[in-house]
């Protein structure tokens, strides 16, 4: 996956506000994108600029600072556990196009947005983390957007990761479908930074990832960063109940067992899950006429024996290919959580536990969301 | 607007002509049984060398004149007016001539959606779609019609089906949606809309399941539909087996351990938990014992109860 042929075919222009016209991170991005239209615009006065018809689309990405605080919470779902994950919104939208993903029903003609602020959001990390000396704190820029598919150009992580470095209980996270991890590898100390690679077979990347990396080529990045000196994290998520399922995914375990556990932070397993008005945009896919409920969070997730099903044989797998790494679930109830692990998730293993401890955040931002 | 009297054979003449304005299905029949062409002025092109509206009427006229020579062929005159010049001016004539906004067939509204071409930035202009959908612009939706295969297409504008339905049976063969639309025709709309959704998310699945060339799959559930009892029943157990023998096994264990013993008994909401509820009253001591025995004999369905929730 070619990220400088990637921007040449999907971003048309390039819009950034005057205030942030000296920034580092818009020269390196107007650099590369010589090809798109490239305008400055007044700093709106509320923050919020609509943009014209003709730039009103995925095409455009508009480089802003941000209009609420960047940094919170995962804000997890109703009635599912939650993995505990801090959030730093810095790339907000995507275009790789998968076709389960959530963008496809709202943010299908949004423009992009990168959000620089002050520094405000690394120092909430830094109070939070002073103030849970004990705990591990995880955070990550992959939410509301793919972590890396933007970040050659704007190289906006380095700093995240270059300031955290020093902190023994932040674990920094960037997520993503690409293997744009090259320009991070230079970093000569990245900490405790964890590049975590969302990962199916590749017959799925094939039919429902649209412009996501090819399955080896997340890998073989994968390989890149560990060997630079990045803790990796794999998330298998969504596992989508395809015909052969149970070998598709086998196969792609037994590839991750190559890579050494030590260096393997953890691993998440989710199976599909999606709002109803994401069905319609599901429609010529297979997958879709699975057996799914209505959760209590409103979401559509398959049948609770299919999903846990799922779950046991991934766990199993997991654990014999990566015996000390944790692996927990994403979204998932507690009656889920204690079938597939014979135990509530709070007598887990230490690293499952890490995990699953919550973080609060109300002392440094004034809510916990 | 122009006006003059034109003999019929004229208009008629037309009709071999350019049929591009050729857009209603349904003007006013009663209006042509009543021989009342002869009252209602044609449409003619500014140049005179094309029918704008009118052409249903003038197949009425050429019918009745085959049939009755010894009418006044060719020596009736019916007035005939003439459109301004441009695409514009035709076909908001048309339009006017219909006069049925907001009752256009889906086949009419794709037609005449089809003139979007003509117009600045492929949108039909504000007064024309006035005509056409005073309700809003249709445009999105009669994409969708337009982007279905012809025998749905059909089937939406017989108003057997809604475009979503459509839309959802796109890969069922022509031949087996025919027969499952045949199958469901004594239900109500939604029973039928369920049927056969249900049927090509079925076939989607199992045609992925088994490789096999879909429409001889589709071919085979369908024969296996005709020949049950139950069809209904039978597609939703296919079609969601997991939930089917849940909701089986908890049919069997009321019917086997719980029914007539005044015992309320419910599994999880969508099956998503892991406990049952199980409740009772009793205003005697006799109503208490029977109803604790019927639990303690339902013992022996319990685990199956617990094994199907994971």
């Amino acid at each position: 996956m070619n990220s400088w042929k990637y921007y040449s075919d999907t971003v048309r222009a390039i819009v950034w506000t005057q205030s942030l016209a000296n920034h580092p991170a818009v020269h390196r991005a107007r650099k590369f994108l010589e090809h798109a239209e490239q305008i400055e615009i007044e700093d709106p006065p509320d923050g919020v600029w609509e943009p014209p018809p003709e730039l009103a689309n995925a095409g455009t990405i508009l480089v802003r600072p941000p209009t609420s605080r960047m940094f919170g919470r995962c804000p997890g779902t109703h009635g599912h556990l939650c993995c505990n994950y801090l959030t730093v919104d810095v790339y907000v939208g995507c275009t790789i196009g998968c076709s389960y993903c959530i963008m496809q029903s709202y943010l299908r003609n949004r423009t992009l947005v990168v959000q620089i602020d002050s520094g405000e959001s690394l120092e909430h990390i830094r109070q939070v983390a002073a103030l849970h000396p004990d705990q591990m704190i995880r955070v990550g820029t992959g939410e509301v957007g793919d972590s890396l598919l933007f970040d050659p150009l704007f190289d906006l992580s380095r700093g995240y990761i270059e300031a955290l470095a020093k902190i023994p209980n932040v674990r920094f996270e960037l997520k993503s479908k690409t293997d744009y991890v090259d320009h991070l590898l230079d970093i000569p100390d990245p900490g405790r930074a964890v590049i975590a690679f969302s990962v199916n077979p590749q017959s799925i990347v094939d039919t429902e990832e649209g412009y996501a990396a090819r399955l080896d080529e997340r890998l073989a990045a994968a390989r890149r960063a560990s060997d630079a000196g990045y803790g990796l994290a794999f998330h298998f998520d969504p596992m989508i109940a395809v015909p052969g399922w149970e070998t598709a995914y086998a196969g792609v375990v037994e590839k991750l067992g190559r890579f050494r556990d030590r260096d393997v932070a953890w691993v998440s397993l989710g199976t599909l899950r999606f709002p109803p008005t994401l069905q319609p945009y599901l429609q010529d896919a297979g997958y879709a006429a699975h057996e799914f409920v209505r959760s209590r969070d409103g979401k559509m997730r398959y049948l609770q024996p299919i999903r846990s099903g799922m779950y046991r044989r991934m766990r199993a797998l997991l654990e014999e290919a990566l015996p000390r790494t944790a692996v927990y679930l994403c979204m998932e109830s507690e009656a889920v959580w204690k079938n597939v692990y014979a135990e509530a998730p709070v007598t887990q293993k230490q690293s499952v536990r890490d995990v699953l401890r919550p973080v609060h955040i109300r002392d440094v931002v004034g809510v916990d969301r | 607007m122009e006006y003059t009297q034109w003999p019929i054979p004229r208009i008629i003449s037309l009709l071999e002509a350019d049929t591009r304005f050729d857009l209603f299905d349904r003007t006013e029949k009663s209006l042509l049984e009543r021989g009342a062409y002869g009252l209602v002025p044609f449409v003619v092109s500014a140049d005179r060398t094309r029918l704008i509206w009118g052409f249903s009427v003038a197949r009425y006229a050429r019918v009745r004149e085959a049939a009755d020579r010894t009418g006044a062929t060719g020596t009736v005159t019916v007035p005939v007016a003439f459109t301004p010049a441009g695409t514009e001016g035709e076909l908001r004539y048309a339009l006017l001539a219909e006069g049925r906004a907001g009752a256009y067939g889906w086949r009419e509204k794709a037609k005449i959606f089809s003139f979007r071409a003509d117009f600045p930035g492929n949108r039909l202009p504000d007064e024309i779609l006035a005509l056409v959908a005073p309700e809003g612009d249709p445009t999105g939706v009669i994409e969708r019609y337009v982007a279905l295969p012809e025998h749905l297409q059909r089937a939406v504008n017989a108003e057997a089906i809604d475009i979503r339905t459509a839309e959802i049976c796109r890969n069922l063969g022509a031949a087996v949606f025919s027969s499952l639309n045949d199958l469901g025709a004594p239900l109500s709309f939604s029973r039928r809309k369920s049927l056969l959704v249900r049927f090509a998310e079925l076939s989607a699945r199992e045609t992925d399941t088994a490789h096999t060339e879909p429409f001889r799959r589709q071919t085979e559930l369908l024969a296996r539909l005709l020949r049950d009892a139950e069809p209904e029943a039978l597609l939703t157990r296919l079609r969601y087996p997991v939930r089917s023998r849940m909701e089986e096994v908890i049919k069997t264990f009321t019917r086997n351990y719980l029914h007539g013993h005044g015992i309320r008994f419910s599994p999880p909401a969508a099956f998503e938990g892991d406990s049952y509820d199980v409740s009772f009253s009793f205003r005697s001591r006799r109503e208490y014992d029977r109803r604790v025995q019927a639990l303690a004999n339902a013992q022996e369905g319990v685990d199956e109860l617990l094994e199907i929730l994971f």
